[in-house]
């Protein structure tokens, strides 16, 4: 026997254990992925619904100016009492509602609306404009609702 | 499992972001998508009858005719209180539903008719108010009668009023309601104009209206 080197003997890479279905187990950084994905979405849903929630609570909506004729309000006007139940110089912007609830057992000239005893009188503004009538609501005797 | 989470989580924020976008006010839209539109005008939750209201007309021959106010089938009538010395209600705004006429189809145009009551029947002569809503109008109908009670009562049916005053230096003033009111063939009120109402919202009106009675 003499001194010639011997080569190690060769090796085969050994397969992993199959699972007990049969299939190989997932890669980690595929799961990984998975999971960050999914945070990815929980983030955006959260942020979508944040954002929801601001809009829906925003104070630059349609509003609503109420005017409550209350009964007997007539009565005092001819009583000689001076009754203000509405401002003489509205501002309105598009898409605001004047609302006129008239409780007097009479018909009451609000600016460009005339309200019959018991009727309430809903209006939205849709076009910009300079809208004015009588009043029996306000001592100068006009109301002008300036919509912009 | 982490997929379909995943794509339930997904398909959640895609419809809270379609939710926000529609938030914003802006839905103009409804009216095309619908198929109905929108009155701009005035409505009462229950509408002013006035088809009862009769008043002599001067425009017609022999004057005096009784007119009531209904509009003939299939068209409107606009109703307006006013008087010819009316230095600015009155003007303009039969001069804006001359123009809101203007913008009509020819044909809806034409089945847009026109009475005006004068609230001032003692200088508003029939040679003076005939003349004077020729200008605004090529059919109309003066409305005129000397029966004060008779004007008011039909201005009550309307919710109009007009007040005459004579000042110390024997100057006449008269104040009176500025609503133009569209009134159908069976006298009911379906919208009404407040004095300041753009012509294009007279239009739109009037074409909602008359596509609703053409139907």
């Amino acid at each position: 026997m003499t001194g010639e080197p011997t080569q190690p003997p060769a090796t085969t890479p050994v397969a992993p254990a199959p699972t007990a279905a049969g299939a190989p187990p997932a890669r980690p950084d595929r799961r990984r992925r998975q999971w960050l994905a999914l945070g990815t979405s929980v983030v955006f849903f959260v942020l979508a619904a944040a954002f929801l929630v601001v809009v829906l609570s925003a104070g630059d909506g349609p509003s609503e100016y109420r005017v409550v004729v209350p009964a007997g309000t007539g009565s005092r006007l001819d009583a000689g009492e001076t009754v203000v139940l509405v401002d003489s110089d509205v501002r309105l912007s598009v898409d605001d509602t004047f609302v006129v609830v008239n409780q007097d057992d009479r018909t009451h000239e609000v600016g460009p609306f005339t309200v019959r005893p018991g009727e309430t009188l809903r209006h939205t503004f849709t076009t910009p404009g300079r809208y004015e009538g009588a009043c029996t609501l306000h001592p100068s005797g006009a109301v002008v609702i300036t919509v912009t | 499992m982490v997929r379909r989470v995943l794509l339930a989580i997904l398909a959640a924020a895609l419809a809270v972001g379609v939710a926000a976008c529609g938030a914003d006010g802006t839905s103009g839209g409804d009216e095309a998508a619908t198929g109905t539109q929108a009155l701009r005008g005035i409505v009462r939750p229950e509408p002013l009858r006035v088809g009862d209201v009769t008043l002599p007309e001067v425009t017609t021959d022999p004057a005096g005719t009784p007119f009531s106010f209904r509009a003939r089938p299939g068209e409107l009538l606009v109703a307006y209180f006013g008087y010819t010395g009316c230095p600015d209600v009155c003007p303009t705004t039969l001069a804006d539903l001359k123009v809101a006429r203007e913008q009509l189809d020819p044909a809806d145009a034409a089945r847009v008719d026109l009475a005006m009551v004068t609230v001032d029947p003692e200088r508003d002569t029939p040679e003076r108010f005939g003349p004077y809503l020729s200008s605004f109008a090529d059919r109309y109908h003066a409305i005129r009668t000397t029966d004060l009670d008779a004007l008011a009562a039909a201005e009550a049916a309307f919710t109009a009023s007009s007040t005459r005053t004579t000042s110390a230096d024997g100057r006449v003033e008269i104040g009176h309601s500025g609503t133009t009111y569209v009134v159908d063939d069976e006298g009911v009120v379906l919208v009404e104009w407040s004095f300041g109402t753009p012509p294009e919202d007279m239009a739109n009106d009037l074409r909602v209206l008359l596509k609703r009675e053409r139907t």
